[in-house]
């Protein structure tokens, strides 16, 4: 017997106005699990690797997983994969919230989003009825306003909608769902604008099926025991969020700061994680089925509203010169509300700033420029004044002003808030990543900071591959499950194997779980080879590869990348150009695929 | 003296964010913090105090390295409670 999986997939084509379901391949379904897994395996047989992703021939597949909706810790999360208006790679993006959840209670695994409608809708999936409807009502509402307008209601209705940054196509536009959960990296909203498609709503009613439920209500409960005998996860998280990572990549000299011309910011007690709990956390929430409650709501004399995380702190906080907190939460705030992607949004700025200083634009964008945050981000959305130009992100913009070296940015996606110098597998995992400059496809900041679960050294070099490896394969396995990154923290992936195959009924082992993700993986990286991406793109911006730390821990650091990149190939499988060799696709079941 | 700061619910505990400590080595500086602060070493002994994330300079250590790590006068030592999150 096979359960756990939504059974159906809904298939919308936006040009024809036509709806089709259809069961889900359940040989593919083992194969690649769900999530990104599934995304990516559908992605490869509906859209060609060299269409432009802002035509109608591109399209967004919305997936969860066999997982999604049991009521396993985090089992709320959700994918979308399509091709990126920003990078021209593969790209799958997942979030959390309550909109995955109810839209597996609507009895699909995935949604199929082709074409484009001529003039703007949005789409309604309740429970055995789909409607298309007309959005020229809604056009050019913010993500808060349409997504009230819509009938968010947090357990019954959820609401997916793209701002005003995806209706002018900005190339950095996240997906919306539940207000303030972001679909965020690498220009999804702006596909979506592409389509004309404004909303999606789902409204279920389906429960899902679990084969074993005894077996899996004993690891509900075990799993509850381990979360919370972690520290990570039933203290660090819920009393400090993500933003109290802050410290210590600024403590060790890897806090991107200025746009990458320092790795440590001299304010960083302002904008900190704990400065954040006490002066404007007003509680912690939580996604769907979640204990750890990581979530921020923040306040000040202006907004309300959800983060800002880690990241978003850092973008604009850092990487901005900015120590002003107040305008780090409410550019967090504009951005959520505008659909923008806060990494590459605030990295984007920052490139700006730079080039200003140096003379090679006209503008008063300068680092610490709290002020102009905001209205930066306005401009950008709306495609107004120079934020016409920084819409499209970084490197565009930095390559317009005949400096592409400046952008910050690893296949055209903006890296995240560590610099590669002072973390080496970082770099390497940066520099492979297959959407681009992320610390969501594999993070070594446990290996090579906190001591997860065991401390390697930052600096060194050979033999980082094989930990790179690991860490990427498991995140495309977790992506794949869809689970949240943070429950692995208490929770290990033999575990969440044992938990697949309660729900599925079959057997998976750990070993099979992480080949999924290899499997993953080496399919994404096909994806990219025909899309025309190949290894002359797994690199690091100049400064990181050239430029050594000026001041602090890291001094007199560069990235070591190419020793690293060739044992990477190497360990991968794959031959010196990168290309994954026949028999590593053959152990893998892919080489059909490429016949 | 060598410079102790303390991050996240550790400044709670600690009622700081930092201070100074004359030990030679980074055991004596805990021992000390266990002695002079009684809520930040009720928290030491307990489950997590035995996953503690320590720098020298910038520099995490190695727990399996031990604690006998020598301190020099102007050394910053910067200790965190088990922390993740990305």
């Amino acid at each position: 017997m096979m359960s756990g999986w939504a059974q159906n997939i809904l298939d919308i084509d936006l040009t024809s106005r036509t709806v089709k379901t259809y069961p889900l391949d359940m040989e593919m379904a083992r194969q690649f699990v769900g999530g990104r897994g599934l995304g990516a395996r559908l992605l490869w047989d509906l859209v060609d690797p060299q269409v432009d992703p802002l035509s109608a021939e591109n399209v967004l597949i919305f997936t969860n997983g066999p997982l999604t909706a049991t009521g396993y810790q985090t089992s709320n999360r959700f994918s979308v994969t399509t091709k990126s208006p920003l990078t021209g790679t593969i790209l799958d993006a997942n979030s959390g919230g309550f909109w995955g959840t109810q839209f597996r209670r609507t009895g699909h695994i995935a949604l199929i989003v082709r074409g484009r409608a001529e003039s703007p809708v949005w789409i309604e999936i309740l429970q055995d009825q789909v409607a298309i409807h007309d959005a020229a009502h809604l056009w050019g509402m913010r993500v808060l306003e349409l997504t009230r307008a819509l009938g968010q209601d947090k357990h019954r209705r959820n609401v997916l909608t793209i701002g005003p940054a995806g209706e002018s196509l900005s190339r950095i536009a996240a997906i919306m769902n539940d207000g303030e959960r972001a679909l965020a990296r690498g220009g999804p909203g702006a596909v979506m604008g592409a389509k004309n498609l404004k909303a999606i709503v789902v409204e279920g009613k389906e429960r899902p099926e679990i084969v074993d439920r005894e077996r899996f209500k004993f690891m509900l409960y075990e799993a509850r025991k381990l979360l919370a005998a972690s520290p990570l996860t039933s203290q660090a998280l819920p009393e400090f969020g993500t933003a109290v990572m802050l410290n210590i990549v600024n403590n060790i000299g890897a806090l991107p700061t200025r746009n990458n011309q320092q790795t440590q910011f001299e304010h960083i007690e302002a904008i900190c994680g704990e400065t954040l709990a006490e002066n404007h956390l007003v509680r912690n929430t939580a996604c769907w089925a979640c204990p750890i409650a990581c979530t921020r709501i923040s306040r000040t004399d202006k907004i309300e509203g959800e983060g800002p995380e880690f990241e978003s702190t850092w973008a604009f906080g850092a990487q901005c010169g900015v120590s002003d907190l107040d305008a780090i939460i409410e550019a967090n705030y504009v951005c959520n509300d505008l659909g923008l992607d806060t990494i590459s949004a605030g990295v984007t700025i920052a490139c700006a700033m730079e080039l200003s200083e140096k003379g090679y634009l006209d503008s008063d964008l300068r680092f610490g420029r709290a002020d102009l945050l905001a209205p930066t981000l306005e401009q950008m959305a709306y495609r107004h004044g120079l934020g016409a130009e920084l819409s499209d992100g970084s490197l565009r913009f930095a390559t317009q002003y005949g400096h592409p070296e400046l952008s910050m940015s690893v296949k055209g996606l903006e890296m995240p808030a560590y610099d590669a110098r002072g973390m080496q597998g970082q770099g390497l995992l940066f520099a492979t990543s297959n959407r681009g400059g992320c610390h969501m496809r594999g993070n070594m900041l446990g290996l090579e900071v906190l001591g997860l679960p065991k401390l390697i050294d930052r600096f060194q070099v050979q033999g980082k591959s094989s930990y790179v490896i690991l860490h990427q394969n498991s995140s495309a396995a977790i992506d794949s499950l869809v689970l949240c990154k943070f429950t692995n923290m208490g929770v290990s992936e033999e575990y969440f194997a044992r938990v697949l195959s309660a729900v599925t009924g079959i057997p998976y082992a750990t070993g099979e779980l992480i080949q999924v993700g290899e499997r993953v993986w080496n399919l994404e990286r096909l994806y990219n080879l025909r899309a025309g991406i190949t290894h002359q793109q797994d690199t690091l911006p100049p400064r990181l590869l050239n430029e050594p730390v000026a001041s602090g821990p890291s001094q007199g650091w560069v990235s070591h990348l190419e020793p690293m990149l060739k044992e990477y190939y190497r360990t991968r499988g794959w031959d010196e150009r990168g290309v994954p060799k026949p028999q590593k696709l053959q152990s893998l079941g892919l080489a059909h695929l490429t016949d | 003296m060598a410079v102790i700061k303390f991050f996240a619910n550790l400044r709670r505990l600690a009622g700081r964010k930092e201070m100074q400590l004359p030990a030679e080595n980074l055991r004596q500086v805990l021992e000390r913090l266990e002695s002079e602060l009684p809520a930040l070493g009720a928290y030491l002994h307990g489950n997590a105090g035995g996953r503690l994330i320590i720098t020298l300079n910038g520099h995490p250590l190695d727990p399996a390295a031990g604690l006998d790590i020598p301190l020099a006068e102007t050394d910053q030592v910067a200790i965190f409670p088990p922390i993740a999150g990305g």
